[in-house]
C-alpha cells in the first residue's frame, strides 16, 4: 500500500526537480548566450586595443629574434584576455608571419585571403561558419556587412565565433586571434553546479513540506482509522479526538456524532431487548396464569382463549372449581393493556383463586375482590369483570358483572341472540361496592349458548373509523350458535372477528369464553 | 497535542532549513571566496626531501657571486633583491612592493613591510643601504660592475629608498634584481633558510615558515653536485634525484620521456686579448673566424647545442641579423697565416674551464693549421674569473647567459671600459672609447627600436668589425625530472624553489 506520505513526498519532488530542470535549462541557455555575447564582444574590443601592441612587438622583438622579450609581451597582451586562444600574425598576402606552437596551420582560402586583405576585421562563427564584417560606426555600433559592405544579419547571441581576423592599419598585416570558450564550458558548469545544488536543496525543502503537509493529513486519519477500528471492535465509547479544521477533522467531528447516536442506539437495543424479553417472560408468565385446559363440568361445554393485543394484556379469565359440580368462571378486564393492565390482571388471578376458598358467595367474593384491588392499585386502574358459578348439580348459571360488557345469550330454541343484564361497577373504583353488586342468574340450557367476552371484540378496528360492534357479534353468534362446541363456536367468531379486522392492528385484548350449554 | 507538536517541530526546523539555505544561496559566492580564501591560507609541506644535483660543486653561497652553479642555488631561495624576474622574464615585487621615477635620475621605492630574515630580524630600508654599501666598496665582487652608474641609495624612511643613477638607465630593475639582500652566516629573505654546508653533502635549506610569502612546497630541499656523468645517471635512474641540471648529453635518451629542455640564452665564446701581441693583430683576428668549421663545432658542443654567430643567442633582445655565418675557409686562412707569421708559427695559452674541453681541443686542431700552438690551461671557474680581471688572460673561453633577455648584459659586462671582465680592449684605447660610447648611449636611450638598433650596431661591430672573439655555440638548457615534481626550466636557469606547485 503506498501512502499518503510517500506519494506527497514524491510528487512534490518530481514537482521540484520538473520545475527547477526546466528553469535550469532556460537559466543555462540564457547564460550560455550572454556569455557567448560577452566573448565575442571582449574578443571585438581586445583586438581593437591590443592590434597595435602586437604588431610593434612583433616588429621590435619577433623580427629581431628576441623571442625571449616577444614571447613576454605575448605573453602579457594575451593575459588580458583568457577567451583568446592563440594570436597568430599574417602579411596582407596571407603568408604567416608568426603562428604560435602547436596551433594548426592556416589554410589559406579565398575566404581567408578576403579577409586578411580587406579593411574591416571581421568574424567567422563556428557552427553556421558565416562570415561577417564589423563594420564600427561613429556611435561605436557595429554593424554586421558582408565584404562588399552590404548589410547581413547581424551575429546571434548564441553564435559562438572561431576567430577574429584582425587587419592592421599599416596594410601590411594582419592578426588573427582564435576565440576560446573554455571559460564559457567553466562557468556553465559552475552554474550547473549551483543548480544542482539548488534543486537538491530544493527536493530536501519539498520532502520536508512533503512530510509535514502528509502529516498534517495522516496524522489527524490514523488517529481516526484507530479510533474506528477500536470502535469497530465493540469500544462504543471510543472518539476520536482530532482538533484539525480541514475535512478531516470534519469527518472525526462526524464520526464522534455517529458514535454517540450508535451508543445510544445501541442502548436503546439493548434496553428494547431487555425489555422484550422481560416482556415475553411476563408473557409467559401470564400465560402460565391462563388455564391449562377446560374445565369438564356436566351441563357444559366451555371453550375460552384470551388473545392479548401486546406481550402482556389486561384481559384474563380463569376457572376455579369450588368442588366436583361447582366451579367460579370469571373473565376479566383490566383498563388499557400492557404490562400495567397485565400485573392488576395477575394480582387479580391471585386474589380469586385465594377468595374462592374463603368467600363461597359471588358477591361477598366480589365486594372483597374490589376492596383489596382499590387498596392495592392505583386509582387509575379499574379492571371490569364478570363473575360466574356453574353448578352442575343445580344447573344453574350465575353471575355477577361488575361494569363488564353483558353477557351475550343464544337461544338454541329461537335462534336468538340476547343480552343479559348489565349492571355492577369496575373494581378499584370504590372501597366498598356491597350496595352494587347484585347476583344474577342465566337459564342454560341445552343448545344455548353464553358469550362472556372483553370489549376487544366489539371494539375490534377494521379501519380508523369503523369497529366490529355488537351487531356484527350478535350475527356472528347467531350464525354460529348451532355449531356442535363451545369450542367450534368460539373459533369461529374469532374467526368473525379476525377477518373483519383484516390486516389492522388489534387495539385491545380480545377474550372470549363460550359456554354451551349441553 | 503529540501529532501537533511534531508538527510544530517541523515547521520550525524547515524555517531553519529554509533560512540557512538562504543565507547560503544568497551569499554563496562570499562564502565560497571565502573557503578558499582559507583553504589557500592553509598550507601542508611534502616532507620528502627534494634533491637537486649538478655536476659542478660552490665554494661559497654568497649573495653576490656570479657563477651559475651559486646563483641557481641561491637566488630567489635563499636570498631575495627588491625585484625578481618571474618565468617569463617579467619583472615583478619582491622585497619592493612599487618603484616609480621621481625624476630621470631618481627611482623610488617602496618596501614590503613585515618581512623578517631567517634569524628573525626585520628587512627594513637599512638592509638595502647596508648591503649597496658593502658590496661597492669590495673589489672582489661582480655586482658592482652591474650597479656601476648607481650613484647612491637612500633610506628615505623605513620602508622607502631612494635610487639616484648617474645617468637615465632604463635598465635599472634589471640591474637592481642581482643585488640580493643578504646578512653574513647566509641569512636572508627568502623563502627557505640555510641549514648546512658541505662538499660532501651539499647545501641543506630548511622552509622558512614566517616566509612573507607563499609558502614553498617541499619543507627540506638539498642541492648536490655530482661531478661522474654516470653517477649522475645511476642516481636519477634509482629515484634518488628529483631535478638534474646536468644532464649527461650523451646519455640523454636514458631518460626518456623525463628530458625538460629551455632555451639558454647562453653563448660561449672565444675572446682575444686585444692587449697581446698576437691578438692586437686585426688580421689575425679575421684569419682566426675561416677556421671553425660551424658543423663540427655543432656536432662538438652536442645535440642540445647549435653553432652561433655572435656574442649573443637569437632570442635575446640586441641580436644582430646583420651578422653573416662565416665561411670555413681553412686553406686561405692557412695561407694568410703564413703570410703573416711565416713559419714560426706563434703560441698562445687559451685558459678554460673543464666543461669546454673538447672545444678548447677543437681549437687547438684549427687554430694549428694556422700555425698558432694553443695550450689548453684548464682552470676552475673562479681562477678564471679572476685571471680575466687582472687581464692575465690571453685568450680564453667564456659562457655568457644573456639571462634578461637583453644583449646590454653582456655589453655592460664584458665590453664596457673598466668593466672587471673586460679583457678584450686595451684601456684607453680608441676602440674601446667607442664601443664604451656606444654602449652607454643604448644604456640611456629609452625608445626601443632605437636602443634595439644600438645594440645591434655594438654587437655588428664587436663580431665582424673588431673580431673581439670567436662567438661558439649557444645551448639548451636540459634537465631531467622526476615525474612526480611539477618544474618547468627557465630560460635564466634559476631554481626558484617556489615555483614548483
Amino acid at each position: 500500500m503506498r501512502s499518503v506520505k510517500t506519494q506527497f513526498i514524491v510528487a512534490i519532488s518530481l514537482l521540484i526537480i520538473t520545475i527547477l530542470s526546466v528553469n535550469a535549462f532556460f537559466i543555462i541557455q540564457g547564460k550560455k548566450t550572454e556569455l557567448n555575447y560577452d566573448i565575442y564582444q571582449n574578443a571585438e574590443s581586445f583586438a581593437e586595443l591590443t592590434a597595435e601592441r602586437v604588431i610593434n612587438n612583433y616588429e621590435l622583438n619577433y623580427l629581431s629574434k628576441s623571442f625571449v622579450n616577444f614571447d613576454r609581451e605575448l605573453g602579457n597582451i594575451k593575459a588580458l584576455n583568457e577567451d583568446i586562444s592563440e594570436i597568430q600574425i599574417t602579411n596582407y598576402q596571407g603568408e604567416v608571419l608568426y603562428s604560435p606552437e602547436g596551433v594548426e596551420e592556416l589554410k589559406l582560402d579565398q575566404e581567408l585571403q578576403d579577409r586578411i586583405q580587406a579593411n574591416l576585421p571581421s568574424v567567422k562563427t563556428l557552427k553556421t561558419d558565416r562570415v561577417l564584417f564589423l563594420d564600427k560606426l561613429a556611435d561605436g555600433e557595429t554593424k554586421f556587412v558582408d565584404i562588399n559592405g552590404k548589410l547581413v544579419m547581424s551575429l546571434l547571441e548564441s553564435e559562438q565565433i572561431e576567430n577574429i581576423v584582425y587587419p592592421f592599419e599599416d596594410n601590411q598585416h594582419t592578426i588573427i586571434y582564435g576565440a576560446s570558450y573554455e571559460n564559457l564550458v567553466h562557468r556553465i558548469e559552475q552554474t550547473t553546479l549551483s543548480i544542482i545544488i539548488l534543486t537538491t536543496f530544493g527536493v530536501i525543502i519539498g520532502i520536508f513540506v512533503a512530510m509535514i503537509l502528509s502529516a498534517t493529513i495522516t496524522g489527524p486519519l490514523k488517529v481516526l482509522t484507530e479510533g474506528v477500528k477500536v470502535f469497530a471492535k465493540g469500544d462504543l465509547t471510543k472518539r476520536i479526538n482530532v482538533k484539525s479544521k480541514n475535512e478531516v477533522g470534519t469527518l472525526s467531528k462526524t464520526f464522534n456524532q455517529m458514535a454517540v447516536e450508535i451508543e445510544k442506539s445501541t442502548q436503546e437495543l439493548v434496553e428494547k431487548e431487555r425489555m422484550q424479553q422481560e416482556l415475553s417472560l411476563a408473557s409467559d408468565i401470564q400465560k402460565d396464569l391462563l388455564p391449562k385446559k377446560m374445565p369438564e363440568y356436566d351441563g357444559i361445554d366451555i371453550f375460552a382463549s384470551v388473545e392479548p393485543a401486546e406481550e402482556v394484556g389486561g384481559d384474563c379469565y380463569d376457572f376455579i372449581p369450588l368442588s366436583d359440580d361447582r366451579m367460579i368462571m370469571y373473565v376479566g378486564d383490566v383498563t388499557g393493556h400492557g404490562v400495567p393492565s397485565g400485573i392488576v390482571s395477575a394480582i387479580s388471578n391471585a386474589l380469586i383463586e385465594g377468595f374462592s376458598d374463603l368467600y363461597k358467595d359471588l358477591k361477598a367474593l366480589t365486594v372483597k375482590l374490589n376492596h383489596v384491588l382499590k387498596k392495592k392499585t392505583r386509582s387509575n386502574i379499574f379492571i371490569t369483570m364478570v363473575l360466574c358459578i356453574w353448578d352442575s348439580t343445580k344447573k344453574k348459571f350465575t353471575y355477577v358483572s361488575a361494569g363488564h360488557e353483558q353477557i351475550m345469550i343464544y337461544s338454541a330454541k329461537t335462534k336468538e341472540v340476547t343480552l343479559a343484564n348489565p349492571g355492577g361497577l369496575a373494581l378499584g373504583m370504590l372501597p366498598d361496592i356491597s350496595n352494587v353488586v347484585k347476583q344474577e342468574e342465566i337459564a342454560l340450557k341445552k343448545g344455548d349458548t353464553l358469550l362472556i367476552y372483553s370489549d376487544g371484540i366489539p371494539e375490534a378496528w377494521q379501519t380508523d373509523k369503523e369497529m366490529y360492534g355488537m351487531e356484527r357479534f350478535q350475527e356472528s353468534l347467531k350464525r354460529h350458535g348451532e355449531l356442535e362446541s363451545a369450542e367450534l363456536i368460539h373459533d369461529a367468531i374469532i374467526k368473525d372477528v379476525r377477518d373483519f379486522m383484516g390486516s389492522y392492528k388489534q387495539m385491545d385484548d380480545i377474550t372470549l369464553m363460550v359456554v354451551k350449554g349441553t | 497535542m503529540k501529532q501537533k507538536g511534531k508538527i510544530i517541530i517541523g515547521v520550525i526546523l524547515f524555517i531553519i532549513l529554509l533560512l540557512t539555505f538562504g543565507y547560503f544561496f544568497v551569499n554563496q559566492s562570499y562564502l565560497l571566496n571565502k573557503y578558499k580564501f582559507n583553504k589557500l591560507q592553509e598550507h601542508t609541506f611534502i616532507e620528502d626531501t627534494l634533491t637537486i644535483v649538478s655536476s659542478s660543486d660552490v665554494q661559497d653561497l654568497k649573495p653576490d657571486a656570479v657563477d651559475f652553479e651559486t646563483k641557481m642555488r641561491v637566488y630567489g631561495n635563499l636570498y631575495e633583491g627588491l625585484v625578481r624576474f618571474d618565468k617569463n622574464n617579467n619583472v615583478k615585487p619582491s622585497l619592493a612592493i612599487s618603484w616609480g621615477n621621481l625624476d630621470d635620475l631618481t627611482w623610488e621605492y617602496k618596501l614590503r613591510k613585515g618581512v623578517r630574515f631567517h634569524d628573525g630580524s626585520k628587512f627594513s630600508a637599512d638592509s638595502v643601504v647596508e648591503v649597496f654599501e658593502q658590496l661597492s666598496g669590495r673589489e672582489d665582487s661582480q655586482i658592482p660592475s652591474y650597479l656601476k652608474h648607481i650613484e647612491s641609495i637612500e633610506k628615505i624612511d623605513t620602508h622607502k629608498i631612494v635610487i639616484r643613477t648617474e645617468k637615465p638607465d632604463p635598465l635599472l630593475n634589471q640591474k637592481i634584481n642581482s643585488l640580493l639582500i643578504a646578512k653574513d652566516d647566509y641569512i636572508g629573505t627568502g623563502p627557505y633558510s640555510f641549514l648546512a654546508f658541505d662538499k660532501k653533502n651539499g647545501l641543506n635549506l630548511k622552509a622558512y615558515e614566517d616566509y612573507w610569502g607563499d609558502l614553498p612546497l617541499y619543507r627540506n630541499v638539498v642541492f648536490k653536485a655530482i661531478s661522474s656523468k654516470n653517477s649522475r645517471v645511476v642516481e636519477f635512474g634509482k629515484g634518488e634525484i628529483d631535478i638534474l641540471t646536468a644532464v649527461p648529453v650523451d646519455n640523454s635518451v636514458v631518460f626518456d620521456d623525463k628530458i625538460k629542455t629551455v632555451p639558454s640564452l647562453e653563448v660561449s665564446f672565444l675572446l682575444f686579448n686585444q692587449q697581446t701581441e698576437l691578438w692586437s693583430d686585426p688580421r689575425v683576428r679575421q684569419i682566426s673566424t675561416k677556421v671553425v668549421d660551424k658543423e663540427t663545432l655543432s656536432s662538438i658542443s652536442g645535440k642540445y647545442s647549435k653553432a652561433v654567430n655572435q656574442f649573443v643567442s637569437p632570442g635575446v633582445f640586441g641580436y644582430s641579423l646583420n651578422i653573416k655565418e662565416k665561411d670555413y675557409l681553412p686553406k686561405k686562412a692557412r695561407e694568410e697565416a703564413l703570410a703573416i707569421f711565416g713559419q714560426e708559427g706563434k703560441k698562445v695559452i687559451l685558459d678554460l674551464t673543464s666543461d669546454y674541453g673538447k672545444i678548447g681541443e677543437y681549437i687547438q686542431k684549427e687554430f694549428k693549421a694556422l700555425s698558432i700552438r694553443v695550450e689548453l690551461n684548464f682552470i676552475s671557474p673562479q681562477d678564471l674569473v679572476q685571471k680575466i680581471s687582472n687581464k692575465e688572460s690571453e685568450m680564453h673561453i667564456l659562457g655568457w647567459q644573456s639571462a634578461s633577455g637583453d644583449a646590454g648584459d653582456l655589453l655592460n659586462s664584458l665590453f664596457l671600459e673598466n668593466a672587471q671582465l673586460n679583457s678584450v680592449f686595451k684601456p684607453g684605447s680608441e676602440e674601446s672609447q667607442r664601443v664604451t660610447n656606444l654602449i652607454l648611449e643604448t644604456n640611456q636611450e629609452l625608445n626601443q627600436k632605437k636602443r634595439l638598433n644600438k645594440l645591434q650596431n655594438i654587437m655588428d661591430i664587436l663580431v665582424d668589425e673588431k673580431v673581439v672573439g670567436l662567438p661558439l655555440f649557444e645551448g639548451e638548457r636540459i634537465y631531467a625530472v622526476n615525474s612526480r615534481i611539477n618544474f618547468e626550466p627557465r630560460t635564466d636557469g634559476m631554481i626558484v624553489l617556489n615555483e614548483i606547485r
